[in-house]
């Protein structure tokens, strides 16, 4: 067996953890880290809340057409008792539902990976790498202690900023193929709570709020019974709630979808044109002097 | 009578843009029509009315399952970008893994080779 040259070995080393850490930009700095967690917790609020709010809309749709049928029996082009829930069919609703979800999961999914933290599993497999190595009979005779304890870190140094180099990379990478169907799925959901929007679920919810208005009217015009006159007033007060609803609480989740949109260019920004900050510059200075001591204790 | 049409697609001077859609050109309709009580001016109300929610209900049912289609299809799309995060994850134990390997292979070769 050929005696290890421990002089190349370790200067290969060296070479190679100057070329990772000193080169190369490795850890999320703070801009990273702080667009990438505004993204994620705004993913979550616009799922929750949205998700909430299409079952409420429909929930609202079914009881507004209910009180206008009790009102008015059939009536010529409007919805009868199998289609209380208009557009708000399961189908439309599940498959909204389906698209804030999978949004929710790709906000939680990138801020877990950001937040993955390799060193603990890496210095534990260094530990048994060198006690493996350390137990070598050739490598008893050259390599003292200090020499193994500088030649682990150096290992732990070089993969802990391999993996958070690669890290970044796969971000980047996913960042680069989702932020047009981010975009795109934040456009769609805004406009499903924007009334002002034709054709979307929220001018659905208007219609139905408006023909019960319609029809809560004419009855009340039509009828001299008083009790007919309350059912009446009770059907405007529906009407009203939900009138006020879509008005403000449906636009401002509207807004905040909007705002999804904006954070998700922040984060892409972030991450396409990556920069040093005084964290990347901390991290950089810590790496260099560690590594400036392993070479002096493995040149004794 | 007042023209109604003509009147509620002219909007209010006061506000403008307010008739930009057909569902605010709806909402002006019911309130023009729950604010009178003549017969006339009721029942052209709600002729205009029915006009203008049929053309919405319309635009409504096309834009929704269209939408619909295309919601699936970029979901389908974002599910696989989850799936590449899922994979990135997994691979953050790369480096140990590799190690634990080594290790492993050192352990036998040495107890091959005494």
């Amino acid at each position: 067996m050929r005696e290890i040259n421990l002089a190349k070995f370790v200067k290969g080393i060296l070479a190679l953890c100057l070329w990772l850490v000193g080169l190369q930009n490795c850890s999320l700095n703070s801009r990273q880290t702080k667009t990438l967690g505004d993204f994620s917790s705004q993913t979550v609020t616009v799922a929750k809340v949205g998700s909430k709010e299409l079952v409420n809309m429909r929930q609202g749709v079914i009881a507004m057409n209910l009180s206008r049928i009790q009102m008015s029996g059939q009536q010529d082009g409007m919805p009868w008792y199998d289609d209380l829930d208009e557009k708000f069919d399961v189908r439309v609703v599940a498959i909204r539902l389906k698209a804030l979800n999978t949004l929710l999961a790709y906000g939680s999914l990138l801020q877990a990976l950001a937040d993955t933290n390799p060193e603990k599993g890496i210095n534990q497999a260094t530990d048994r790498f060198i006690k493996q190595v350390k137990g070598l009979p050739k490598i008893q005779r050259s390599i003292n202690d200090a020499q193994l304890s500088a030649l682990a870190k150096a290992i732990q140094i070089i993969g802990i900023n391999y993996m958070e180099e690669r890290k970044k990379k796969a971000i980047r990478s996913i960042l680069e193929i989702s932020k047009p169907q981010i975009d795109f799925l934040c456009d769609k959901l805004a406009d499903e709570f924007d009334h002002r929007k034709d054709g979307k679920l929220a001018s659905q919810y208007l219609l139905t709020i408006n023909n019960l208005f319609f029809t809560a009217d004419d009855f009340y015009f039509d009828n001299k019974d008083q009790t007919k006159k309350e059912q009446a007033l009770q059907a405007i007060q529906l009407a009203n709630f939900h009138k006020e609803r879509k008005n403000n609480y449906l636009l401002q989740i509207s807004g905040a979808i909007h705002n999804l949109k904006k954070a998700n260019a922040m984060l892409y920004k972030a991450f396409t044109q990556d920069s040093f900050d005084a964290k990347s510059l901390d991290d950089l200075v810590r790496n260099v002097q560690s590594l400036q001591e392993i070479q002096q204790i493995l040149q004794k | 009578m007042p023209n109604f049409d003509m009147e509620i697609i002219e909007g209010d001077s006061d506000k403008p843009n307010a008739h930009t859609s057909i569902g605010a050109i709806i909402e002006h309709i019911t309130t023009l029509r729950m604010q009178t009580r003549d017969r006339a001016a009721r029942r052209e109300l709600g002729l205009l009315y029915r006009k203008y929610s049929q053309l919405l209900q319309k635009k409504i049912d096309e834009v929704v399952d269209k939408d619909s289609q295309d919601y699936l299809k970029i979901t389908g799309q974002l599910e696989k970008a989850n799936e590449s995060i899922q994979a990135a994850i997994a691979g953050t134990e790369q480096v140990a893994n590799t190690l634990n390997f080594l290790t492993d292979a050192i352990q036998t070769i040495t107890e091959l080779a005494s």
